[in-house]
């Protein structure tokens, strides 16, 4: 019985190798092997018997691959030592030919460089799992209210716990939310930390687990005042997990560290564990999380009692195995039905639940771009392959004699094909070895460009996917521009290149060939230019944009006072007008204001507002922006009054109820009237809506980004929300800017505990807020660059090409008289009428793509007229040059020499 | 005219003792393989695939012919195989150059 096993397992391995040697000798090895095996067990050597079943089995597998290693010869023959002879050859052929290896070369590194690098960010951003455990079943949930156009809106602690109960398709589900306050203590100056408060469960839903001490637990979770949101003064916090970075810094490591108390935020806050070196809180930008999280708390916190109105959670769960997204949404959808029947609010605003994959939310809003790259750079590696084929045709053409001679002489014509394709991989070696060089100074190039929004940018390097797409694109890169040159060298019209004549006699066929390829290199590269032309149009009209106040000579701060040190709205609010009157003795500085939130600087505050009719329909209640300012503030900004006046000192003084608004929500709230003196429901401070009187109108502004149309906005003063915001400080400075250490020091007159941070020029705000299109701009416009001299110089060899064969005719003809304006017009017209028919494809193309890159623009559409006209007419200017040089030489021609040689 | 002889040496181990085997008379694989196992004590570690591989090397370069099987054979559908003339005088010219390489390491004493 083994026997008969053994044989069956070797018959299977047979099966490997060739037919012929199977056909020849496979049935007498059978035999054989079987007797040898039959042999040592009727003599009862089982083991002698395994170990010839395993050594014919292992023997079985040498000869199958010998055999076909045998085979090779018959592709040109000479077995391995014929391909290392071609491969020797054929590095001979190229040195022999520098100017074309090295323009090759150059080319296919361009090409392949360029996708190394586009991909390693798509590898990076888009392909690499989260740094969390199973991170394909990680979910955000977020709620819309459709009827008021609100996305993205946080949860409300009784909404979240909703939530807890009600979705069994989330095996955990864990909320956060960011903010920023004072760590004091011997260890270091007062300094701002971002801070996450989370619920206890967080880390486990994401697979965390501290690198010291331990997670939260149960017993770090105690009820305190529910109406206060994390970062409140009074707000309590009694653990918290520090992260690496932070411990390392501000406690030197210190091993000791778990059980410390620390001084947070004014509260005694027990260190309970450290975060592993690499966390990282990878969330949508949408939801406006801070990303570099300095510590984590568990806070007190009770979600029994909390209002339905106090939003700032943001929910993260994770899917239960084997439940889907859409078993995830129907249960929340049950869950906001309920909510529903209950809340008043949840039917009249049109409130969902959005559940997202956390993944695909977090690579949402930069996905197009990245596709858009990727797709820039395909093309430019596809304008290379096209423009080394071309190159290689031109050149085997050339020596189209030489292989046909050969040929005639009984060359294999396989053979010949072998050399050739091998002269493709040599180059294609040598480029995806130089391009993979080029990748990588590549890529320290778009770490600095850095657009700002894009998740996991520091994260992008060359490794070991990246490195094997580059392997992959450079061998489809090498039977692209190899294949077709080899397959036409290989069938030389012997007796055309024979022939006397044969020099002259480029193949029509041939000649199609070369003409297409140049018609798409031009079409692709065309596509290319008119993505550039309509990223240069999205950046001029960005750099036009009116932020709505002047970044120029301003400087933004944020200043943090320890508020649990100033119990009462009187103090906090006297600490702050001291505050701007000695950052306003400051030598050089003109004019200070503080504010919250501050334009471009990422926070956002909502609120709604209502008229009169929103007092018996709280339908009619709307969304705006809303912004906490001292008096001076639109002063110190440089935002024009249109109507009415700004904030004094009074305002600031009193708890008032005015409000200053914008001229988009004056128009929404009193078409056609004038808003001052106007009254306005809302509900900043209060549970129930309360009457703010208009006090004055300004001009709109960019707040969170300079593309998106401003939302409408109202102004309060500080005082008017109990003075007790981390106001980040605008300083107005003539001549030199404000230093931080001047900052520093005055605010260190007034109390020492005060964290300094986030100094920032305004002008850099607003740069970085254009940021991710510049990414874009600087990148579509290189590839575009590199696409047109490739297309150029494809257009350019095809068109010499063709004037050095065609030199004969042209001496004859002008021997007959011809101008040479003529032919000068006959070449660069041959050129042109190539780069029309590419321009035209190429219309037609970027056409059909045009929705692609919608996205990415800014204030332009993607079939934009002036570019669509304008790039055409450049690139045609470009043909014309790239003729004219083959043209001249055209009309070089001394009609004696080629009469003679004719 | 070349040497017919003088392409086909130096034999590989196998392909020598495979000529050493058929010198004697016609076998089948089977019988070659013990005998070489036998001889060699299994030190050129031979299976019947690189056996037949190398046999059929041999038919085409002439030095073996496959035969028919003997009338004494059961299984008559057995392939024999049988040396040639040329293969014999191969092995022969093979068998004096290693006999010469063996005088010479006796003459260099490392045969002690």
């Amino acid at each position: 019985m083994p026997a008969r096993w053994a044989v069956a397992l070797l018959r299977w391995i047979l099966l490997l190798s060739p037919r012929s040697f199977r056909e020849r000798d496979g049935a007498e090895i059978l035999a054989v092997e079987e007797e040898r095996i039959r042999a040592r067990l009727a003599a009862g050597d089982r083991g002698g018997a395994v170990r010839v079943a395993t050594g014919a089995a292992l023997d079985l597998l040498k000869c199958a691959s010998s055999e076909w290693w045998s085979r090779f010869p018959r592709w040109g023959g000479g077995g391995m030592d014929g391909w290392i002879r071609d491969l020797r050859y054929g590095t001979r052929a190229l040195l022999r030919a520098p100017g074309f290896t090295i323009v090759a070369v150059v080319t296919i590194a361009l090409g392949i460089g360029a996708n190394t690098a586009i991909f390693s960010v798509v590898e990076a951003v888009l392909l690499r799992p989260l740094p969390y455990a199973t991170p394909e079943r990680l979910v955000t949930v977020l709620t819309e209210m459709r009827a008021r156009g609100v996305t993205d809106f946080p949860l409300s602690p009784p909404t979240f716990q909703d939530v807890a109960d009600g979705v069994p398709a989330l095996e955990a589900w864990a909320g956060i939310s960011t903010f920023e306050q004072p760590l004091a203590g011997e260890d270091g100056p007062p300094t701002q930390v971002a801070t996450g408060f989370v619920t206890r469960n967080f880390l486990r839903t994401l697979g965390v687990r501290p690198a010291l001490g331990r997670d939260f637990e149960d017993a770090d979770v105690v009820p305190g005042d529910p109406n206060l949101t994390p970062g409140d003064p009074g707000f309590l916090q009694n653990s918290a997990i520090l992260s690496h970075g932070l411990w390392q810094q501000r406690f030197g490591g210190d091993p000791e560290i778990v059980g410390r108390i620390i001084d947070l935020g004014g509260t005694p806050t027990e260190v309970v564990g450290v975060l592993p070196a690499g966390f990282r809180l990878l969330m949508p930008a949408e939801l406006q999380l801070l990303s570099d999280l300095d510590l984590m708390v568990g806070s007190r916190l009770d979600f029994v009692g909390a209002p339905r109105n106090n939003v700032f959670l943001r929910g993260v769960g994770r899917l239960t195995p084997g439940a889907t997204m859409e078993q995830l949404r129907d249960q929340l959808a049950r869950v906001m039905g309920d909510m529903r029947d209950e809340f008043p609010i949840v039917r009249t605003a049109d409130m969902h639940f959005v559940a997202t994959p956390l993944h695909a939310d977090l690579t949402a809003s930069v996905r197009p771009m990245i596709l858009a790259l990727m797709g820039a750079v395909a093309f430019v590696l596809l304008i290379a392959c096209a423009n080394v084929a071309n190159l290689f045709m031109v050149r085997s053409a050339s020596r189209e004699r030489e292989i046909a001679v050969r040929s005639a002489l009984g060359g294999d014509r396989v053979r010949i094909f072998r050399q050739v394709l091998m002269e493709g991989v040599l180059l294609g070696a040598a480029g995806g070895v130089l391009g993979i060089a080029l990748a990588g100074l590549g890529v320290q190039l778009l770490v600095r460009l850095d657009p700002t929004n894009m998740p996991r940018l520091t994260d992008v390097a060359l490794d070991g996917r990246v490195l094997l797409f580059t392997v992959g694109a450079t061998g489809l890169a090498c039977l692209l521009f190899g294949l077709v040159p080899a397959i036409q060298a290989s069938r030389p019209d012997l007796v055309n290149a024979l022939k006397d004549r044969g020099r002259t006699g480029a193949r029509r066929s041939q000649r199609r060939v070369r003409d297409l390829v140049v018609v798409g290199e031009v079409a692709l590269s065309l596509v290319l230019l008119l993505g550039a032309g309509l990223m240069i149009r999205s950046f001029a009209v960005l750099n036009d944009v009116d932020p709505g106040f002047d970044p120029v000579g301003l400087t933004t701060v944020r200043v943090s006072p320890p508020f649990a040190a100033y119990p009462t709205t009187e103090e906090r609010v006297a600490l702050t007008g001291q505050l701007q009157r000695r950052l306003e003795e400051l030598p050089g500085v003109t004019s200070v204001a503080g504010a919250f939130p501050m334009p471009l600087d990422g926070n956002m505050v909502s609120g709604r507002w209502g008229t009169a009719d929103a007092e018996v329909d709280p339908e009619l209640f709307q969304q705006a922006d809303m912004h906490f300012v001292l008096p001076g503030y639109f002063e110190t900004l440089g935002t024009e009054l249109i109507a009415g006046r700004t904030f004094t000192a009074v305002d600031q003084a009193d708890s008032t109820s005015v409000a200053i608004v914008d001229r988009t929500l004056a128009e929404q709230a009193f078409p056609g009237q004038s808003a001052i003196g106007q009254r306005l429901l809302t509900r900043v401070t209060t549970t129930e809506p309360v009457w703010v009187e208009i006090v004055g109108v300004v001009e709109p502004r960019h707040h969170i980004s300079l593309t998106a149309a401003p939302n409408p906005t109202m102004y309060f003063t500080d005082r008017y929300v109990g003075g007790n915001l981390s106001l980040t400080w605008a300083v107005r400075t003539a001549g030199v800017p404000i230093s931080l250490d001047a900052i520093r020091a005055a605010v260190a007159e007034l109390d020492p505990n005060a964290p300094v941070s986030d100094l920032l020029p305004m002008e850099a705000a607003v740069g970085s807020a254009m940021a991710p299109t510049r990414f874009a701009l600087v990148l579509i416009t290189v590839f575009g660059a590199m696409a047109l001299t490739l297309a150029a110089v494809g257009l350019y060899g095809v068109l010499a090409y063709a004037v050095r064969l065609r030199a004969g005719e042209f001496g004859v003809r002008m021997a007959f008289g011809a101008e040479r304006g003529s032919i000068l017009r006959m070449v660069v017209g041959q050129g042109l009428a190539l780069a029309g028919v590419g321009i035209v494809a190429g219309l037609g193309a970027a056409t059909l793509l045009g929705g692609t890159m919608s996205s990415i623009l800014v204030g332009v559409s993607p079939r934009d007229p002036i570019t669509f006209v304008l790039v055409p007419v450049f690139f045609a200017g470009i043909a014309v040059l790239a003729s004219a040089v083959p043209a001249i030489r055209a009309t070089r021609v001394d009609p004696a020499v080629t009469l003679r040689r004719e | 005219m070349t040497d017919p002889i003088d392409p086909h040496l130096p034999l590989t181990p196998v392909a020598f003792e495979i000529l050493l085997c058929l010198s004697t008379g016609e076998k089948h694989g089977y019988a070659i393989l013990r005998e070489i196992e036998e001889r060699t004590g299994g030190r050129l570690g031979l299976h019947a695939g690189s056996l037949y591989r190398a046999m059929a090397r041999l038919v085409d370069e002439g030095l073996l012919r496959t035969v028919e099987a003997p009338e004494r054979e059961s299984d008559r559908r057995r392939r024999y195989y049988a040396v040639t003339a040329l293969g014999r005088e191969v092995a022969r010219a093979e068998a004096l150059r290693l006999h010469a390489q063996l005088e010479a390491a006796r003459i260099a004493d490392l045969l002690g």
